[in-house]
């Protein structure tokens, strides 16, 4: 297991001294043939943000962990996600009304403080918290940071029974932000030809909530 | 050898020296007197049969006093003890009084443990009498308390600067902050030039300072000042729960999140008694070697960019882009994975990422021959590295080295292989060492040599992983954790080497207490001991070589 | 008759109409000329220290598999001005326990070396600052003088760190002269003169007439030089004194804004110089093939302009190759140790350059020029230097055909994206 350290060998001086000198040249040589052919190979870099293919956000999987959003048309407010985030960037609130239905007062994840662990959206069984695959999420101010889910008042929570469909992901965060994540792009590179024209931004688009109210 | 059995030998040679043997936990534990500490430390070292060379950890533990018991309180030191040649293990413990803990050192018996007190120091306060420099490790000289002590209040303030995130946004930015003046913990030597190499230095790998003695180019000494990046991972476990604490192991060791995922998650499913089910441990051993080849790119590539290659490192930051798009499908994140769950995994791995996996690897095994053209021949690279910093196999051993720097120096030690986890005995590789390549066995060249070695090894096993993934569940559900009182320890070899996850379960939600034992930590130990005589430019190639990673060692 | 006399006598005879062998204010003139001309050197340097800087970031990019600076201006290639126009507004830093005189000095006294050496390059056949006849000494001494410049910002800036980079930076400069004037000494061996000017005219514009491939003793020399003057400008793999990830970046680390720039400059000029030096000394200059520089002597107006501007083409295009190799040799090497620094030059590159000289006087005694021995050593010189252009196209050509087959699987496309496609 512990091998015995063996002794150095010395090798003789003049043979070493020119091993040196061609060592020193061949692999230099190499080196440099490994380096030029790179000049006639495809870099592997994109021009973020303004001159790729398409958006960044479309080349990513869709399991990507990106910034949070919830469907408030499908969350129970049954809390799992606060409860299990280690971190406690969700905060929900609701408060009863007379006749029993429940309302969202707040509903915020503070994506300063959240570390896109995933785990709140694995807790959520009615499929309302997910990431997103936004990622740019730079703001101006540390407030910002704080999305604000509740983007009007009586907003009624939901009930498992009857859930609508999930909305298209992304589609939530780009109406609440307005301008969020989508940067002026240049035209695309020529390349490649057969590249299909950029897609509109994920679910840019999509429908402004229609129910709720309900 | 069972520890009831190393039991046996230390009852016999050290009479009345064990006070317990607490054989119901998970791994064993010998209680000993204080006093006798020292004496059964040597006996287990050097006695013929046991041979314990190598101190895998040293950790304190605080237990105050119940309110409603009658047994007192106090501080226990838990010594965990290994023999690479005969293959056994023990741990120990001493119990302390909380009120003036002191126990007699054991860094002149396992040199590796001159951290481990100073740390146990730093953040529970045992002192450990006769140690050469007791002084704070990783919190700052000056500050006040011993954060891992349960009735630890941090304060509101450190030198002026608020030290919770509520009163930083509240305050905006501070209107005066004094200066949190550090003391160096090392005193300069007189008649040498004294160098600060770090804490912001391009070859220390993250946030570490070197105070450098120097005459000319020639190092009297090299002493590591570390902590800059402690955030207290270990405090926050006991505070967010075995649930919670897995996403913050990622941040443990940012190259290898996926060992210290999958360390955790063998920690908790053996306190547990989890199984797990097959297509996971698939799915694990896929991610986590996919993974070691992308640390052991950043740190072969970053050695050949500390002395001056740029271009090798681009080329592996390339294929490891590949790697990163690779795990964003398994798992949805390029670094943080937080893969891993008790019970298997967040997500199957699906056909078409397999697919990419191949073709990655297809396109990658011929791409490592020309990096070996770039830059492994490379005659300036190999005279940089060979015969630099030689590490003795038993010097690797006492100093606590592991992975690919302990194997490097010639000791062929492979937690996959020699004390098997999840599903690698059922795959062939081989467990590389260093074979002095440039004639110095356990020479920085040997330690890089190694590492690039085990990638190949790691494609190999992903080729078999592949081919043999069976078709199942890769969860299990598993209710929210909340093991029984116990102790376990488990280990897994990450690309920095045996990646240990010590942990204390008291039947609540939360750890008692956890200690992740980081092969970067003992790492750093090593470099004051190999400075002298070096150059500049040497301390630098033994930073790279050595392969630390700031956080892994501050946590 | 050189460029500047030629301009001179022109401006006399026309504008004053009298005759420039007899006119008293003759040499008023010249010493105008000699001023614009040193002008326009001065601007050629900065104009040239920019683009080189550019290129060689093109270049790192591509070798890295990035792209580069393509941003500003067509494809980037103002990059350069938007830097120089970004350090030149930064704050110009001065340490408060700075040396202050040297280290407001330095930058300046390490630009002068570099820009003194321009004033002795052949250029073209006529075009040329100052034919001196002590050219090569002159080029020897006054790229010393960086050395000063060096040591002075090392010093001056009272940084442990730029101390370090000076004082490396002396030991290092000082060292490779040696080596770079023995080599440059079989130069002047072979040209029987000092003058660069004269170095060119006793070349050829074939390549077998090139001192190169003169004799094996030549080739070798050329690249003893080459190598030393690596080391004397600084560039991996001897950039010791600047090495960021050792001594973060030596002498320099406490300069901002414009005095930064200048070091920069003195740095891309000095690989321009360098290559500009291993062009005239050993590929020819500016010596166009089948005419000799008599010839082009002899013609007068548009078409004297015209063999001028062609031997200046001549031997940029050279330079710039050299320049390439230079760009090219930073971005695949690491960075020597110090003591192998030393190493290399006096134990190999000094005792090889010394053998080459004794190669060099031998051979000049024994094979008499123009005869049958010496042009079989030219043609098999030429040869060699044709196996080694073609070895290197075909380990080039093996290594990207290794991957690209995977490549395409892959990724899905191609993997030939040649240097002249710029994204
Ligand atoms: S992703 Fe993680 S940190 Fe962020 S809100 Fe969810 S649980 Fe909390
Ligand atoms: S988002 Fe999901 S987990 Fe969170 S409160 Fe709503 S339904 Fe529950």
């Amino acid at each position: 297991m512990v091998p015995a350290v063996p002794p150095p060998v010395r090798p003789n001086p003049v043979r070493a001294y020119f091993g040196n000198i061609r060592r020193a040249v061949s692999s230099t040589f190499e080196g440099m043939t490994v380096t030029m052919s790179w000049l006639f190979r495809r870099p592997s870099t994109i021009q973020y943000p303004d001159r790729t293919e398409k958006p960044v956000r479309e080349m990513l999987p869709e399991t990507y962990r990106g910034l949070l959003e919830v469907d408030l048309s499908r969350c129970t407010a049954c809390l799992l996600c606060a409860k299990t985030c280690p971190l406690g960037c969700i905060s929900i609130e609701t408060c009863k009304h007379p006749d029993g239905a429940r309302e969202f007062q707040t509903f915020d994840i503070d994506n300063g403080l959240c570390m896109f662990c995933g785990l709140c959206a694995e807790a959520c069984n009615f499929d309302a918290l997910a990431h997103t695959r936004e990622f740019e999420a730079s703001v101006s101010s540390a407030e910002q940071l704080t999305v604000r889910f509740v983007d009007r008042p009586g907003r009624l929570v939901a009930k498992a029974k009857d859930l609508p469909p999930r909305r298209p992901r992304g589609s939530i965060l780009a109406a609440l932000i307005p301008g969020f994540g989508r940067r002026r792009r240049r035209a695309a590179p020529p390349e490649p030809p057969a590249s299909p024209a950029p897609a509109p931004a994920a679910g840019a688009e999509g429908p402004e909530n229609p129910e709720g109210t309900a | 050898m069972t520890p009831a059995e190393i039991r046996e030998r230390v009852s016999a040679a050290c009479p009345g020296a064990v006070e317990e043997f607490q054989a119901d936990l998970l791994d064993p534990v010998l209680r000993l007197r204080p006093d006798r500490l020292r004496e059964v430390c040597r006996f287990l070292r050097d006695d013929p049969g046991l041979r314990l060379h190598y101190l895998r950890l040293v950790t304190g533990i605080d237990r105050p006093a119940a309110a409603d018991s009658e047994t007192p309180g106090g501080i226990d030191v838990v010594y965990h003890l290994w023999s690479y040649e005969l293959r056994h293990g023990c741990q120990l413990r001493v119990r302390l009084d909380r009120a003036n803990p002191v126990v007699e050192t054991v860094s002149d018996l396992w040199p590796d443990a001159n951290w481990y007190e100073r740390e146990c120091f730093d953040l529970l306060g045992v002192t450990f009498a006769g140690h050469p420099g007791l002084t704070r490790l990783l919190m700052p000289a000056d500050w006040v308390g011993h954060p891992l002590r349960k009735d630890y209040a941090r304060p509101e303030r450190y030198h002026g600067l608020p030290t919770s995130r509520a009163t930083v946004l509240a305050e905006g930015r501070a209107a005066e902050v004094a200066p949190a003046m550090h003391d160096t913990k090392a005193q300069p030597i007189e008649g040498y030039l004294r160098l600060n190499m770090g804490p912001h230095h391009p070859a220390t790998h993250g946030v570490i300072n070197f105070l450098l003695e120097t005459d000319g180019e020639i190092l009297k000494k090299a002493t590591p000042d570390v902590g800059y990046l402690h955030r207290g991972i270990e405090k926050l476990a006991e505070q967010v729960g075995y649930v919670g604490t897995m996403p913050y192991t990622d941040r443990v060791d940012y190259l290898g999140a996926m060992f210290t995922n999958h360390g955790w998650a063998l920690a908790v499913e053996k306190l547990l008694g989890v199984e797990v089910p097959r297509r996971a441990e698939f799915c694990r051993v896929i991610a986590s070697e996919l993974n070691r080849i992308a640390s052991h790119l950043i740190s072969t590539g970053s050695l050949a960019m500390d002395l001056g290659a740029f271009t090798p490192f681009l080329h592996w930051i390339r294929e490891r882009e590949t790697i990163n798009d690779i795990m964003e499908r398994i798992c949805g994140a390029r670094l943080t994975y937080n893969y891993l769950r008790f019970g298997g995994v967040s997500r199957d791995i699906d056909p078409e990422t397999l697919d990419k996996i191949k073709h990655w690897i297809d396109h990658f095994e011929p791409m490592m021959d020309e990096f070996d053209r770039l830059i492994s021949s490379n005659e300036i690279f190999v005279r940089r590295l060979a015969g630099v910093a030689v590490i003795s196999p038993a010097d690797a051993i006492a100093y606590g080295l592991v992975g690919p720097n302990l194997r490097a120096s010639g000791v062929a030690w492979d937690t996959r292989r020699d004390e098997p986890y999840s599903i690698y005995p059922e795959f062939a590789f081989d467990v590389v060492t260093g074979r002095a390549v440039h004639g110095t066995l356990g020479d920085a060249y040997d330690r890089y040599d190694c590492r690039l070695r085990e990638i190949k090894e790691s494609l190999k096993i992903l080729r078999q992983a592949m081919a043999a993934i069976p078709e199942g569940e890769a969860r299990v559900k598993v209710p929210r954790p909340k093991p029984a009182a116990n102790e376990v320890y488990a280990r897994v070899e990450g690309p920095r080497g045996e990646c240990g996850f010590y942990v204390v379960s008291d039947g609540t939600e939360k750890p008692y207490r956890a200690r992740f034992r980081t092969g970067s930590f003992t790492a750093m130990t090593i470099i004051e001991h190999l400075s002298p005589g070096l150059m500049l430019a040497d301390l630098v190639a033994l930073i790279g070589s050595l392969d630390v990673i700031a956080p892994e060692i501050d946590r | 008759m050189n460029i500047i006399q030629h301009v001179a006598n022109l401006l006399i005879r026309s504008v004053f109409h009298a005759d420039p062998a007899s006119w008293p204010w003759t040499w008023l003139v010249q010493a105008v000329v000699i001023g614009i001309a040193a002008f326009l050197a001065f601007a050629f340097v900065a104009i040239f220290a920019g683009p080189v800087s550019w290129i060689e970031r093109r270049i790192a990019g591509r070798i890295q598999s990035r792209i580069g600076p393509n941003r500003v201006g067509p494809q980037g290639v103002l990059q350069w001005l938007a830097d120089g126009v970004k350090c030149w507004l930064k704050e110009d830093l001065v340490p408060a326990a700075a040396d202050r005189p040297l280290f407001l000095a330095a930058p300046y006294l390490v630009f002068t070396g570099m820009f003194g050496a321009f004033v002795v390059l052949p250029f073209g056949a006529q075009v040329v600052a100052a034919d001196l006849n002590v050219g090569i000494l002159y080029l020897l001494a006054i790229t010393s003088l960086v050395v000063v410049g060096l040591l002075m910002a090392g010093w001056g800036s009272n940084s442990k760190w730029a101390l370090f980079g000076g004082v490396r930076s002396a030991a290092q400069l000082v060292s490779y002269e040696v080596p770079s004037a023995f080599s440059l000494l079989c130069v002047v061996l072979l040209a029987g003169t000092l003058s660069t000017q004269g170095i060119v005219a006793a070349q050829g514009g074939w390549p077998w007439d090139w001192f190169i491939f003169r004799n094996p003793f030549m080739f070798a020399a050329f690249f003893l030089y080459f190598t030393a003057a690596i080391a004397e400008g600084n560039r991996t793999p001897f950039d010791l004194p600047e090495a960021e990830s050792e001594i973060v970046a030596g002498y320099n680390i406490e300069y901002s804004g414009m005095r930064f720039l200048f070091f920069l400059f003195a740095e891309w000029a000095n690989i321009w110089i360098m290559a500009a030096i291993s062009a005239f000394a050993f590929l020819g200059g500016w010596q166009i093939p089948g005419i000799a520089p008599e010839q082009i002597a002899a013609t007068k107006g548009w078409e004297f302009v015209g063999w001028q501007a062609l031997s200046w083409t001549i031997f940029l295009v050279k330079a710039t190759f050299l320049v390439f190799v230079v760009i090219q040799i930073r971005w695949t090497l690491p960075r020597l140790r110090v003591d192998q620094l030393m190493i290399t030059c006096w134990k190999y590159l000094v005792p090889l350059s010394m053998l080459m000289v004794l190669g060099v006087l031998v051979l000049l005694a024994l094979v008499p020029e123009g005869g049958g021995a010496d042009t079989i050593l030219r043609g098999a010189m030429v040869g060699l230097g044709l196996a080694v252009v073609l070895v290197s196209a075909l380990r080039v050509r093996r290594t990207f055909r290794v991957d690209r087959e995977h490549y395409r699987e892959m990724e899905g496309r191609d993997l030939w994206y040649p240097p002249y496609r710029l994204p």
